[in-house]
């Protein structure tokens, strides 16, 4: 076999192994497809129970909150107890931020994280998480209210959040 | 000739200003203060059909082919101008030789990937109009610099080329100045390239809808730019020393005299010592890169080593490993041209077991395959005692190992040839056996606490530790080996020539890997944008938004490869004549 | 010793080493793993042993000569049967149908809720206590009739699946995957809370949380069959029987 041959070959088997390897060797899931662009809508008036329901596909979708808040990651403090928690971290004197009540402590640590950083997951002031109103997650008012009727019934306290009425985007 | 070239070549560069200098005028108002429009926010329909062409992988293909070509030229030149500079330090003429020798490759190359260019950009006006009228709108100044820089730098490259054997004596350090030259302007276009590439993954200089805010340096020095430019300049240095080498081992084995087999031997080692020095810092500015990603987005950071693209990550330590062995396995080789081989030879197992049990380390996976009834066996999903390996920690403490050993195969291979002879060299031998071994149980226990015993601040800060250790290796035994052998007397000539045929597939594996391995961390670099064409400002609404699977981009990373090397081989084929006929 | 010999028996050696459970690793390697670590050693092996020309001749000699050599015609004959059957078996194996499941990719032990609802009111799991773990030492006989009482919930309705033995082995197992989890050994409820435990009585596989998932779990809500003294009773009795101690961290 000639040497030209024979390099050619081997290039060829070298490229081909890597191509199996990563064929073989990787499990073949389907990356997620993009989120849809709609903002969900609000066809008819929601339960309360809906609502939370509702959130909780956005905490797990479009809000992409589960990605740093999840036990395995350790990136961003468990969100499992936070409407219980809230409530007494805005009595804390290290907290500076502007919330009065445990929902609105919600509303704030999605719309300007760094208002209130928990110890230990970033420097007071700048939270590495981002702002969730803007892109590229970009949740309206009616979602964000979602996303808290799901922390708050997740937690177990009284669902505040209230529902959309029929037709609110 | 060059006229055409010119032709050719220009093409790129001035038709975005042309095409799109018109729309950006047009977006920006006709006041004096110009108002940026917002990016555009594109449907389905807004994408040009294709018939029969699927437009996202014309792009990706055409994209891949000019990184490819644009990194051969640029990297040539680099080389080049190192190995000339190493003639004129050392007046060894072989040195001049090599560097004219393959300037003339990179001379058709560069063509060449002025039309992959060109390629590259009609795809891109074709299928993606409003993409590139946006982006033609934020930098449409610098694409102008970018022709003027492509002209200074076809200046320089005839001027270096024609100018080489006119230009010598008291006219060589001008020369040399002409080919710093042309390295800067190369890697200014790179430069300038990276800040459009980099600005769609980590946008700066425009609001959140994606208005201008008319400062072009804003948008140019974006948040990942810098890390970008190192990351690349440093594999350009490493890829072209490495696709020399490959070229070398293929004329070695098509070497027909032992003088022939000799001038190629030593041209694949000169030229595979220059890509190891690029290959060693790689990871870390890798690390710096993707440190630079979290920091601007914890979620694109998690995209990126988290989820599905985190198998792509297997591949990339399976391909690294590979690149490690090799060169290990050509340095190893090597020792064969010195007298004194046959002392070292005995260590070559050893080392080669440390590699292999780094190589496991740095490949197994965090959560492995399982089959059910595997898991049934293993009760979980995750292996008690390899499940550990397959976090971070773990495989900064494997790649350091490699690299502290793959210095020692280096330093043996040194060895081979001379005897130390200053009266100290034994304790000299015992500092560097005990800066090894202290280096090697500091990179170890800072990977073991501090990775798993600490929380996650101190993760990275082990990395650091490790680093430090690594590089303090590589230069305290460096300094102490030229010490202890100053005024040695070598064992002869290294005996270039004789190496074992295998060495050189050594040197080609490098070479392919390197190449496949750019493809397949290029796709994984753009697909961390998701369905966005400018990160979280211009939203991706083709039907291709989606992300393909790792299996899919493998593949095309490997048509592409193919179809990469081929024509390289067809340029050494063409260099080849051109030889032959000059003599 | 011929280097093709000590080549191989470097494998094999690596191979055992990694496939027998128990000598290096507790547990079984999965085999998508073993066979890139096999890879690795066979490529570092052979590298090393060929990289001095010698190494490299005394490498590819015999197998040169068993081609070549007109007088090894008996062992060639016999090397040209075995290799394409050996290679014939394996492509059989890798592609005969199979109804194994393919592989799903989950996490076996969930992370816990903070709190969570059930019988009516909402648990924190930090502060969850089992009301008969206090009697074991003050109240033994009562502590013991709560066991007793366990033992009859738990035959009347756990033992279909986890087993009389509480081995995980019960009638229904076989039917399961994954399989019940066997309460007895050291690595099930023994690394856990016992307020863990009853949060998975009581909300079974329906209450897992989405993080982690998809999950298989067949345990049903209990809480809809159990009363919570029920609950805590079965949760004292499979302790007691498999000899466990529920994990604490007061000391």
């Amino acid at each position: 076999m000639s040497n030209f041959l024979r390099v050619v070959l081997f290039g060829l088997v070298v490229i081909g192994a890597y191509a199996a390897f990563a064929a073989v060797f990787t499990p073949s899931i389907k990356p997620e497809p993009p989120p849809a662009e709609e903002t969900v809508s609000v066809a008819a008036a929601m339960t309360q129970e809906e609502f939370a329901r509702f959130g909780e596909r956005l905490y797990h979708g479009k809000g992409q909150c589960a990605l740093c808040h999840n036990a395995a990651g350790g990136r961003a403090p468990s969100l499992d107890a936070v409407a219980i928690n809230a409530a007494r971290r805005i009595i804390s004197p290290d907290y500076k931020g502007g919330a009065k009540d445990a929902a609105a402590y919600l509303y704030e640590s999605m719309t300007a994280p760094s208002a209130y950083v928990v110890p230990g997951y970033g420097a007071a002031g700048t939270s590495p998480m981002p702002g969730v109103r803007k892109e590229p997650i970009g949740l309206n008012e009616t979602e964000m209210r979602g996303v808290i009727a799901f922390l708050q019934s997740r937690a177990g306290v009284t669902v505040t959040a209230a529902p959309p009425k029929a037709g609110e985007q | 000739m060059l006229l055409l070239l010119l032709c050719i070549s220009s093409v790129p560069v001035l038709t975005p200003s042309s095409a799109f200098a018109g729309d950006a005028v047009s977006q920006a108002g006709t006041g004096s203060a110009p108002a940026y429009m917002p990016a555009p926010r594109l449907k389905a329909e807004d994408y040009p059909k294709a018939g029969g062409v699927n437009p996202r992988l014309a792009v990706w293909f055409a994209a891949q082919m000019h990184l490819w070509f644009a990194a051969f030229v640029l990297a040539v030149p680099v080389f080049v101008l190192i190995i000339e500079c190493v003639g004129v330090y050392t007046g060894d003429v072989r040195y001049d030789g090599l560097a004219y020798e393959f300037l003339r490759v990179s001379l058709t190359a560069y063509s060449i990937t002025a039309l992959t260019g060109a390629a590259l950009l009609v795809s891109l006006v074709v299928f993606y109009p409003a993409v590139m009228s946006y982006l033609v709108s934020i930098f449409g100044s610098t694409m102008l610099l970018y022709a003027l820089l492509f002209f200074v730098e076809s200046g320089a490259l005839y001027v270096y080329y024609y100018g080489w054997r006119a230009m010598t004596g008291p006219w060589k350090k001008a020369h040399v100045g002409v080919g710093l030259l042309l390295n800067a302007a190369g890697t200014s276009l790179m430069f300038i390239a990276n800040a459009w590439v980099t600005f769609m993954m980590t946008p700066a200089g425009v609001d959140a809808r994606g208005v201008f805010d008319g400062n072009v340096w804003h948008a140019v020095n974006n948040h990942l730019w810098n890390p970008m430019n190192l990351h690349r300049f440093i594999a350009n240095v490493a890829y072209g020393g490495s696709i020399v080498g490959a070229y070398a081992a293929y004329m070695f084995l098509s070497s027909k005299t032992g003088e022939e087999r000799g001038h190629y031997d030593w041209m694949g080692y000169t030229a595979s010592i220059i890509a190891i020095c690029g290959l060693l810092p790689l990871p870390f500015a890798g690390y710096w890169l993707t440190a630079e990603i979290y920091s601007y987005s914890q979620q694109m950071g998690i995209n990126l080593m988290g989820g599905v693209l985190a198998w792509l990550f297997i591949i990339q330590a399976a391909v690294i490993g590979a690149l490690f062995l090799a060169a290990n396995y050509y340095l190893w080789c090597g020792m064969q041209r010195g007298a004194f081989a046959a002392r070292y030879n005995g260590y070559i197992k050893y080392i080669a077991f440390v590699l292999a049990v780094s190589f496991m380390v740095w490949f197994t996976p965090h959560t492995p395959l399982l089959a059910p009834a595997e898991a049934a066996a293993l009760g979980g999903q995750f292996h008690p005692w390899l499940a550990p390996l397959g976090l971070m920690p773990a495989k900064n403490t494997a790649v350091n190992v490699m690299i502290i050993f793959t210095f020692l195969s280096f330093l043996l291979y040194r060895r081979s040839n001379r005897a130390p002879a200053v009266k100290w060299a034994d304790s000299g031998k015992a500092a560097q056996a005990a800066i090894f071994c202290a280096a090697i149980v500091n990179i170890v226990v800072a990977g073991v606490y501090y990775g798993y015993f600490t929380n996650t601040v101190y993760k990275v800060a082990s990395s650091v530790i490790q680093v430090a250790s690594t590089l303090f290796v590589i230069i305290a035994c460096s300094v102490i080996e030229r010490l202890i052998h100053r005024g040695a007397k070598e064992a002869g000539a290294y005996k270039w020539g004789a190496m074992p045929d295998g060495s050189q597939y050594a040197l080609i594996l490098i070479a392919v890997s390197f190449t496949w391995l750019m493809g397949l961390m290029g796709f994984v670099r753009s697909a961390i944008r998701q369905h966005w064409h400018v990160y979280s400002i211009m939203r991706d609404n083709s039907p291709d938004a989606f992300t393909p699977t790792v299996a899919y981009a493998a593949r095309v990373v490997s048509i592409g490869t193919v179809v990469f090397l081929a024509i390289i081989l067809f340029i050494f084929w063409l260099a080849q004549l051109g030889r032959r006929r000059d003599e | 010793m011929p280097r093709i010999v000590k080549f191989s028996l470097i494998i094999i050696a690596v191979y055992c080493l990694l496939k027998i459970p128990g000598v290096f690793f507790t547990r079984p390697i999965p085999a998508s793993v073993l066979s890139v670590y096999l890879l690795f050693a066979v490529v570092a092996t052979l590298l090393a042993m060929t990289a001095t020309g010698e190494g490299a001749t005394g490498f590819i000699e015999p197998i040169a000569s068993l081609f070549a050599d007109p007088s090894k015609r008996a062992a060639r004959n016999i090397v040209l049967v075995i290799v394409p059957i050996a290679a014939a078996w394996i492509a059989y194996a890798a592609l005969r149908p199979d109804d194994a499941p393919p592989p799903i990719v989950r996490s076996i032990h969930p992370a816990p809720p903070a709190a969570f609802t059930a019988y009516g009111r909402t648990i924190e799991l930090a502060s969850l206590t089992n009301p008969y773990r206090a009697s074991e030492k003050e109240n033994p006989s009562q502590f013991r009739a709560a066991v007793d009482e366990g033992a009859e919930i738990y035959f009347k309705n756990c033992f279909y699946c986890h087993g009389a033995k509480l081995d995980g082995a019960g009638h229904y197992a076989r039917g399961l995957s994954p399989s019940p989890v066997p309460f007895r050994g050291t690595d099930t409820i023994a690394q856990l809370q016992e307020s863990y435990v009853f949060w998975r009585v009581a909300k079974g596989g329906p209450g897992l949380p989405r993080e982690g998932g998809p999950w298989l779990s067949a345990m049903p809500a209990w809480e809809d069959a159990l009363t919570e003294d029920e609950a805590w009773k079965v949760v004292t009795f499979i302790y007691d029987y498999t000899g466990n101690r529920p994990r604490s961290w007061a000391k």
